[in-house]
C-alpha cells in the first residue's frame, strides 16, 4: 500500500530521515508494505463494531446526554524500542518520585521554599493547594499513586515532557482495550515482533491501591461521579478488572470517621477509596456544599487517617502548568540528581520579561492557561487567526498570572491510516506510573494521535484519537 | 455486595426476563388472532395488553387494535414503558450502573441486544417480519441467560441477578395463567372449543405445551394445566420451580438482612411444594392466582427494603 | 477579662429528620491571646473530634434516629489576655490566605473601590471604615450563600459579609487575609449572635480588623475557627435526610464572668 512519509523536518516514529525504516521496526515496515487497504478499511470497521459493543465510549462534555462516541482508533500501533522504554522508565520513576516529595514537602516542612527554589507565592497563592492537607499524614508519603505523565517527542528525537497529571489522569483502558484489539484483529504481527505486555496493568494497580493503606488486607473500593462522567466506562473497566466495588457517593457514608458502603449484608468498612471524583466535590461539608457526587463526611475520615484516598486531595498545585517549570530544579532539590526526561522552555507570564518576550513571539508560541484541561483555553500561534492572536494578546495583559507559554514543537508522527492510504499524524504518549511499595509501570501507555493532517491537537475532544502503543522487547541473542 | 449493585442486577435481570415473557405472550396472541373465530380476534389481541396493565396506555395512542398497531406498541414504541424496547432501554441502563459487576461476555449480551434492538426500531417491524422479531428477542434472551450462567462467578450479584429472573417469571406465569383461565371461563356452553383454544395459547405462551404433551398427553384442561404450572417442579416456568429457586437463593446470600424476604418466600414456597390440585380446586383458581400475585409482589418488595433499603443517603 | 459564654442553637423540622452528618465549630483553642478555662458542648448524636487543616477543632456529628429539632449547645469560660496576635500562629505560610474563594472573589466594582486603598495598616483602617459606612448592617439581608460581590452590590449586609468584602479587598491589594468566626462580648449585651471578623497580615504580624465594629484591636473577642471563607470557618456545615423546612434559632450570650470582677 502507499505509505506517504514524513517530511525530513519531522522525527518519526518508524522511519528515519532518509525514509528507511528504523531497525526496530522493520517488521512493522514489512507488514504495512504487504497490508492492502480494503483490508485494514474492513478491518477498521470490525474494530468499530467491537469497541461499541464493548461500550468503550464516551460522553464531550456539553454534548447531550446518552450520544455515545466512539474515540477513533487507529490500526497501525506506534512503535518505542526498548532502549527508548528503559530510558523513559528512568525518567518517569525519577520524576515522580520527586512529585511525591514535593507534595509531601509543601504540606508539612516547607523546605523546598525556605531553599528558595519555588517562590512561596506560586505554591501557597495557588488555587489548587489545599490547606486541608496540611500536617496530613498519608502512608508511605505518597500522594499520586496514579500518574499520567504526558511525553512528547520533538524532531530531535528527545522525549520532553508536556504535562503532569497527579489528579484522577485517566485513558489506561484505552491502553488496555486497544492492545485487545489488536492481537484479535492482527494476532500474526504479535507473532513477528516481541511485543512487551501490558495486560498486567490492573493487577499493578490493586497492588498499589492496597499498598496505600498499612492495613493487611484493607477493602479498596473505586469512586466513579455515575454513569454519565465521561471516563465511566474506564471506571466500570478497571474496578471489574480489579474485582472491586464500583461505588458513587450515595453507596459510602461515614460514621465516628470511618467510611461504610451499604451492602446486602449491612455496613462495611471501606480502607482506600480510588476516587475519581474532584477533590472539590469529595465531601460537600469541606468542598463544594452543591456537590452530590461526595460523600458528607469523609474529609474527616481521610484527615483522622481512617481512609486513604487515592490519589491524595490537594495533588493539583504539583500538576499546575505554572509549577510545571520548576520540576527539573525538584528532582535536583529532592533527589539530588540531574533530571533524565527534559521539560519544554516554557516561558511564565506572570514575569516581566517573559511576557514581553511572549507578547512579542506570539505567532511563534503556544499559550496555555496556567489552569486548565482538555484543550479548550489555547492559543496555537503558528496556526491561528488574527482575530484569535489579538483575544489572546488582550487576555495576557489582563491577566499573565494565568498563562505560560512554550515553544511549538514539532510532534514526532507515526504512519496513520487515513482512509486513502497511509500518513505521517502527530501524536503524544501517556504512560502510567503507579506509586505504592515500590514504582512501577507497564511498558508503554496511551498513544494519542491527531488524525486532522497537520494538527497538533491529539485531546479526543478535538479530533484526536488513539493507537495501540508497543513497547519491544530486547530481541534475545 | 454494594446494595445499589444488587438492586440494579435485580431489575436488569427481570427487565430481560419481562421482555421475552411479552415477546412470548404477542407471539401466541397473534397466532391465536388468527385461528380464532373473527370475533373473538379483538379478545385475543387484547391479552397481553390485559396480562401487562397496559390497555390504557394502549387505548390512549390507538384508536383500534390491530395487529400492526399492537406490534409496534408492545414491540418498538419509546412512548410505551412496558413496551419491548423501553424494557431492553431499561434493562442496559441498570446493566451499566453494575458494569463493575458483569462478566464482559453477559455485559456484551445485553449492550448488543439493545444496539440491535435500536437499528431494528429504525427499520420497523411489519406483521410478516413479527415472527422473525419474537424469534431474535427470545435468542437474545438465551444468550444472555447463557452467559449469565456460563461466566459469572457464583456469588451474591449472581444470585440477585438470578432472583430478578424468578420474580419476574413467577409473576409472569400466575398474571398469564389468571387471565387465561378468565378467558376459558367466560366462553358459552356452545363454544367448546374455546377453553381448549385458551389452554394450548397459555402452555405456547409459557414455553409448556411439549411438557403438557409429555406428562399428560391429551386434551388440556383447566385443573391439570394448573397443577402443570403451579405445583410441577420440572417445569421450567411453574410457580413451584420459580419459588424453589427464589427460596433457594435467598438462603445462600451472605448475610443476615434478609429474614422477612426468606419468611416470605419459604411460606410461599412451601405453599406450592405441598399444596395439590384439591386445595387449589377448593380454593378456586382464581382467587389463588390472585393471592399469589400479591404475595409473589410482597416478596419482590421485601427484597428490595432487606438488602437494598438504606434510610440514610 | 474572663468572659463567659452562653450558646444554643436551636433547628426545628417541618418533617422529622431521618439521619444527619455535621461538621461543628465551636470548640475555641487554646492561644496566646485566650485560654480556655471550661468549655462543653452539647447536642445529640454520636460525635467525634477532628482538627481541620487549618488548626481548627472540628466536632463531627451523627444522628441516626429521627428527630424532630436539634439542639446544639455550647457554653465556657474564657480569658483573654490582650496580648497582641503571634507571627506564627497559623499551621502555614501566610500566602495561603491570599486566594479568593468563589465567596470573595471581587467583581468590578468591588476591585474599583479596594484600589483606592493602600497595602499597609493605615490604608486598610481607611479601607475598613468606609467599607463600614457603605454596607449598612442590617440581620437578615443576606444569606450564607451570598457572595462578598453580591452583599457590596446591595449595599446591605451581616457580619459575615463585612468580613467577606474586607477579604476580597485585602486579597486584591496583595494582603494576606484570614476569616474568623467567634463570639464577642459587647458592653451592652446585644449582641447575641456568633461574629465574624478578619485578620489580615502586615509586614510580619497577622492584625484583627472587625468591620462591623470598625475595631482594629480583638477587644473582646473569643475565636473559634479560621479558614479562607465562612465555608471553611463556619460554626456549622451539614447535610441531612428528611426534614423538610428548617427553622433556626440561636442566642449566644457572652457576659464577662463576675469572677473577674473579684
Amino acid at each position: 500500500m502507499r505509505i506517504e512519509k514524513a517530511p525530513p523536518t519531522l522525527y518519526d516514529e518508524i522511519f528515519d530521515k532518509e525514509h528507511r525504516a528504523r531497525p526496530h521496526c522493520r517488521g512493522l515496515e514489512q507488514w504495512l508494505e504487504q497490508a492492502d487497504e480494503a483490508l485494514l478499511a474492513e478491518k477498521r470497521r470490525e474494530a468499530d463494531v467491537l469497541f461499541r459493543r464493548l461500550g468503550v465510549t464516551f460522553n464531550v462534555y456539553g454534548e447531550d446526554e446518552g450520544i455515545d462516541r466512539l474515540i477513533p482508533f487507529d490500526l497501525i500501533p506506534r512503535v518505542l524500542s526498548a532502549a527508548d522504554w528503559q530510558r523513559l522508565q528512568v525518567g518517569l520513576r525519577q520524576r515522580v518520585n520527586a512529585l511525591n516529595r514535593f507534595l509531601h514537602d509543601i504540606y508539612h516542612g516547607y523546605e523546598i521554599i525556605r531553599a528558595g527554589v519555588i517562590p512561596a507565592e506560586q505554591v501557597f497563592a495557588n488555587p489548587q493547594y489545599q490547606p486541608g492537607m496540611q500536617n496530613l499524614k498519608v502512608p508511605r508519603n505518597i500522594y499520586a499513586h496514579i500518574a499520567g505523565i504526558d511525553l512528547i517527542r520533538h524532531n530531535d528525537g528527545e522525549f520532553y515532557v508536556l504535562e503532569d497529571n497527579l489528579r484522577c489522569p485517566s485513558g489506561v483502558s484505552y491502553m488496555l482495550e486497544n492492545r485487545r484489539m489488536m492481537m484479535r484483529l492482527f494476532p500474526e504481527l504479535f507473532a513477528r515482533m516481541p511485543v512487551a505486555p501490558v495486560d498486567h496493568y490492573p493487577s499493578l494497580l490493586g497492588e498499589t491501591l492496597k499498598a496505600a493503606s498499612l492495613q493487611t488486607n484493607p477493602t479498596v473500593v473505586l469512586l466513579t461521579p455515575g454513569r454519565f462522567n465521561s471516563a465511566y466506562f474506564e471506571h466500570a473497566f478497571l474496578a471489574r478488572q480489579m474485582g472491586i466495588e464500583l461505588v458513587e457517593g450515595a453507596d459510602l457514608f461515614v460514621r465516628e470517621n470511618r467510611v461504610f458502603m451499604k451492602t446486602t449484608a449491612g455496613p462495611r468498612a471501606v480502607d482506600v477509596i480510588y476516587r475519581r471524583v474532584d477533590d472539590e466535590f469529595i465531601d460537600p461539608l469541606a468542598g463544594n456544599p452543591e456537590s452530590m457526587l461526595g460523600v458528607p463526611g469523609l474529609y474527616a475520615a481521610y484527615r483522622c487517617g481512617n481512609v486513604v484516598l487515592a490519589n491524595a486531595m490537594g495533588n493539583g498545585v504539583a500538576d499546575d502548568k505554572s509549577i510545571y517549570p520548576f520540576v527539573p530544579e525538584m528532582i535536583r532539590f529532592y533527589l539530588g540528581e540531574e533530571p533524565v526526561l527534559r521539560n519544554v522552555p516554557t516561558w511564565q507570564c506572570r514575569l516581566e520579561q517573559d511576557l514581553k518576550y511572549v507578547l512579542d513571539n506570539l505567532e511563534q508560541l503556544v499559550v496555555k492557561e496556567a489552569q486548565g484541561a482538555g484543550g479548550y483555553g489555547m492559543l496555537i500561534g503558528p496556526s491561528a487567526s488574527r482575530a484569535e492572536l489579538d483575544n489572546f494578546r488582550a487576555a495576557l495583559k489582563a491577566r499573565p498570572e494565568h498563562y505560560i507559554a512554550q515553544p511549538t514543537l514539532s510532534l514526532s508522527s507515526s504512519p496513520t491510516f487515513v482512509g486513502n492510504g497511509i500518513a505521517p499524524r502527530h501524536l503524544d504518549l501517556r504512560p502510567f506510573v503507579l506509586s505504592g511499595k515500590k514504582v512501577q509501570m507497564v511498558p508503554g501507555g496511551l498513544t494519542r494521535v491527531a488524525l486532522r493532517e497537520g494538527s497538533l491537537v491529539v485531546n479526543s475532544s478535538q479530533g484526536g484519537g488513539t493507537k495501540d502503543t508497543w513497547v519491544l522487547e530486547s530481541p534475545s541473542c | 455486595m454494594l446494595s445499589r449493585a444488587a438492586l440494579s442486577l435485580f431489575w436488569m435481570a427481570r427487565y430481560l426476563e419481562r421482555a421475552e415473557s411479552l415477546v412470548r405472550l404477542l407471539d401466541v396472541s397473534l397466532t391465536m388472532g388468527l385461528i380464532d373465530v373473527p370475533e373473538d380476534r379483538q379478545e385475543q389481541l387484547s391479552v397481553p395488553l390485559l396480562v401487562t396493565g397496559s390497555r390504557d396506555t394502549y387505548s390512549s395512542l390507538h384508536n383500534e387494535l390491530t395487529p400492526h398497531s399492537l406490534i409496534e406498541f408492545l414491540l418498538l414504541d419509546s412512548r410505551h414503558s412496558g413496551s419491548v424496547y423501553s424494557i431492553i432501554c431499561n434493562a442496559r441502563d441498570n446493566a451499566l450502573q453494575v458494569r463493575g459487576n458483569l462478566s464482559a461476555d453477559v455485559w456484551e449480551s445485553i449492550n448488543l441486544t439493545w444496539l440491535e434492538l435500536k437499528e431494528m426500531r429504525t427499520n420497523g417491524v411489519t406483521e410478516s417480519s413479527a415472527g422473525q422479531a419474537f424469534d431474535w428477542i427470545r435468542a437474545r434472551s438465551h444468550v444472555f441467560r447463557g452467559a449469565a450462567y456460563g461466566t459469572l462467578l457464583r456469588n451474591d450479584a449472581f444470585r440477585f441477578l438470578r432472583l430478578g429472573t424468578f420474580v419476574e417469571r413467577a409473576d409472569t406465569t400466575a398474571r398469564v395463567l389468571d387471565i387465561r383461565y378468565w378467558l376459558a371461563s367466560q366462553s358459552d356452553s356452545e363454544e367448546a372449543s374455546r377453553p381448549f383454544f385458551e389452554w394450548n395459547a397459555l402452555l405456547q405462551s409459557l414455553a409448556a405445551f411439549e411438557a403438557y404433551q409429555t406428562i399428560y398427553g391429551y386434551t388440556p384442561d383447566a385443573m391439570n394445566v394448573a397443577e402443570l404450572l403451579i405445583l410441577n417442579e420440572d417445569v421450567p416456568r411453574s410457580l413451584h420451580a420459580c419459588l424453589k429457586e427464589i427460596a433457594g437463593l435467598l438462603e445462600q446470600i451472605e448475610g443476615d438482612r434478609g429474614r422477612g424476604a426468606k419468611r416470605l418466600a419459604t411460606s410461599l414456597y412451601a405453599n406450592v411444594k405441598y399444596g395439590d390440585r384439591d386445595y387449589i380446586k377448593h380454593r378456586g383458581l382464581g382467587p389463588y392466582l390472585e393471592d399469589f400475585i400479591v404475595r409473589i409482589q410482597g416478596i419482590a418488595d421485601r427484597i428490595e427494603t432487606d438488602y437494598m433499603g438504606w434510610q440514610r443517603s | 477579662m474572663k468572659l463567659h459564654v452562653r450558646h444554643k442553637t436551636i433547628y426545628r423540622y417541618q418533617t422529622p429528620v431521618t439521619s444527619t452528618i455535621q461538621y461543628i465549630r465551636l470548640r475555641p483553642r487554646n492561644t496566646t491571646q485566650q485560654k480556655v478555662l471550661e468549655w462543653s458542648l452539647e447536642m445529640p448524636g454520636e460525635t467525634s473530634q477532628m482538627t481541620d487543616g487549618f488548626g481548627n477543632q472540628v466536632t463531627v456529628m451523627t444522628l441516626d434516629e429521627p428527630v424532630s429539632e436539634i439542639i446544639l449547645s455550647a457554653q465556657g469560660l474564657v480569658e483573654l489576655t490582650a496580648r497582641p496576635l503571634a507571627r506564627n500562629d497559623s499551621p502555614f505560610p501566610p500566602q495561603v490566605f491570599l486566594r479568593n474563594t468563589q465567596l470573595t472573589q471581587p467583581d468590578e466594582a468591588l476591585k474599583d473601590f479596594a484600589g483606592r486603598y493602600s497595602a499597609n495598616k493605615r490604608g486598610l483602617m481607611r479601607l475598613m471604615t468606609h467599607l463600614r459606612e457603605e454596607v449598612t448592617y442590617r440581620s437578615g439581608a443576606t444569606t450564607v450563600t451570598h457572595t462578598a460581590s453580591e452583599a457590596f452590590s446591595q449595599k446591605e449586609g451581616v457580619c459575615q459579609d463585612h468580613t467577606h468584602i474586607f477579604l476580597a479587598c485585602c486579597r486584591f491589594l496583595g494582603v494576606p487575609v484570614r476569616y474568623v468566626s467567634g463570639y464577642i462580648h459587647s458592653s451592652d449585651d446585644q449582641h447575641l449572635e456568633t461574629h465574624a471578623w478578619a485578620e489580615a497580615y502586615l509586614g510580619s504580624n497577622w492584625q484583627t480588623f472587625d468591620v462591623v465594629n470598625t475595631l482594629n484591636a480583638p477587644e473582646s473577642h473569643i475565636k473559634l475557627a479560621i479558614g479562607l471563607d465562612y465555608q471553611d470557618a463556619a460554626p456549622v456545615r451539614g447535610v441531612r435526610s428528611g426534614g423538610g423546612m428548617e427553622t433556626l434559632s440561636t442566642i449566644a450570650r457572652v457576659s464577662q464572668s463576675a469572677a473577674a470582677n473579684q
